[in-house]
């Protein structure tokens, strides 16, 4: 355990000073300096130290502020003075005025909290950022995607999905009544030949009808039509910006 | 505001007897309270200047200019106080009080090691 040195206590006692009303501080302050350094020469020869001494002393002086603060009618809430009721506005003004003195007094103490203040809020901004736009904002470019379900087939016990095939999605087109239509998906990862070489992208395979479900329109050329769907009909893709300019 | 003739506290008891001898610095005040005291009594400054801001508030200490001869310069740079008129009535009152309750009878006894039941 380190023991404190004489110019920690020495600051250390004129900080408590502080305790004391301000009035009695200034009429006393430096004489009660005085007699601590006395006292503090003494005890770093005697039994126990600084330590001991700062047992003793501390208490009774805490003690001996709060006696005179009490005295000088400086402690509001153990006081007996009558006061008129304040505002809401007067005390939540008091009330800022007084922890701005508090943080000027402490700047460490202020601008850590203040750091770590603006560490947290940037946090959470971004995780609130990225989750509204993964996760609550829609497709760029598709409108009314909250009027958009996507379902899947599952099993009978409920342990793996199924691929719907095509003539059972045609078969929900044709007869579905409570939606506008119904379009079938699956993600997949592609492998294109361009130029007799393999290029990977992430993509999938649509229905027709898929893209208007979303109600997007193509910036050049034309989406799927039913035709495309139809056995034996020429492959055809629909590229992303991204890709096409990659 | 002088105060109404009431028993002393022991503290202001002390520190009046003290500085019936002469005038005394804050920290000579302390070193003799504990000496005379057996260290019964170690003042912290808190303390010690509550209780000299009451004496000082009643008028029975005084701050005295001048500063006794042959101290040294530090002392010399000290607030010395010493005992007013009123403080040296108070403190002969309170001693009488104490020497009358010290002779008194039921005093005797219970010293003398008497049961007095």
């Amino acid at each position: 355990m380190r023991v404190p040195t004489v110019s920690k206590s020495e600051r250390l006692f004129a900080w408590l000073l502080r305790a004391f009303p301000s009035d009695f501080r200034q009429r006393f302050g430096v004489d009660m300096q005085e007699v601590f350094l006395d006292q503090l020469n003494v005890a770093r020869t005697a039994r126990g130290g600084l330590w001991a001494f700062w047992g003793r002393v501390l208490p009774s002086f805490l003690w001996a502020a709060l006696s005179e603060r009490l005295r000088s009618g400086r402690v509001p809430e153990l006081s007996h003075t009558v006061r008129r009721r304040p505002s809401m506005f007067s005390e939540l003004g008091s009330d800022v005025r007084h922890a701005f003195r508090l943080l000027r007094r402490s700047p460490v103490f202020a601008t850590t909290s203040i750091l770590i203040i603006a560490l947290g809020v940037g946090a959470v901004t971004t995780t609130f950022s990225a989750m509204e736009a993964l996760l609550l904002r829609g497709v760029p470019g598709t409108r009314d995607t909250d009027r958009v379900m996507s379902s899947q087939l599952l099993a009978s016990d409920g342990t793996f999905t199924m691929t719907a095939s095509p003539e059972l999605i045609d078969h929900w087109r044709t007869r579905a009544r409570l939606v506008e239509g119904v379009a079938g998906h699956t993600g997949n990862e592609l492998t294109l030949t361009i130029d007799g070489a393999g290029v990977s992208a992430a993509g999938g395979i649509v229905t027709a009808g898929f893209f208007e479900l979303l109600n997007v329109s193509p910036q050049v050329g034309r989406f799927f039509s039913a035709a495309d769907d139809s056995a034996g009909s020429a492959p055809v893709a629909v590229l992303s910006h991204e890709f096409w300019q990659a | 505001m002088q105060r109404q003739p009431a028993p002393l506290k022991p503290t202001e008891l002390h520190l009046l007897l003290c500085l019936s001898r002469g005038e005394q610095h804050g920290y000579g005040l302390v070193a003799v309270l504990e000496e005379e005291s057996g260290g019964a009594i170690k003042l912290e400054p808190g303390n010690l200047y509550r209780v000299i801001r009451r004496l000082l508030d009643d008028g029975f200490v005084a701050e005295s200019e001048r500063r006794p001869a042959g101290d040294s310069i530090g002392a010399q740079r000290r607030r010395y106080y010493r005992l007013t008129a009123l403080g040296r009535r108070a403190l002969a009152g309170e001693l009488r009080r104490l020497q009358a309750v010290l002779t008194s009878t039921s005093a005797r006894s219970v010293l003398r090691g008497g049961s007095g039941a």
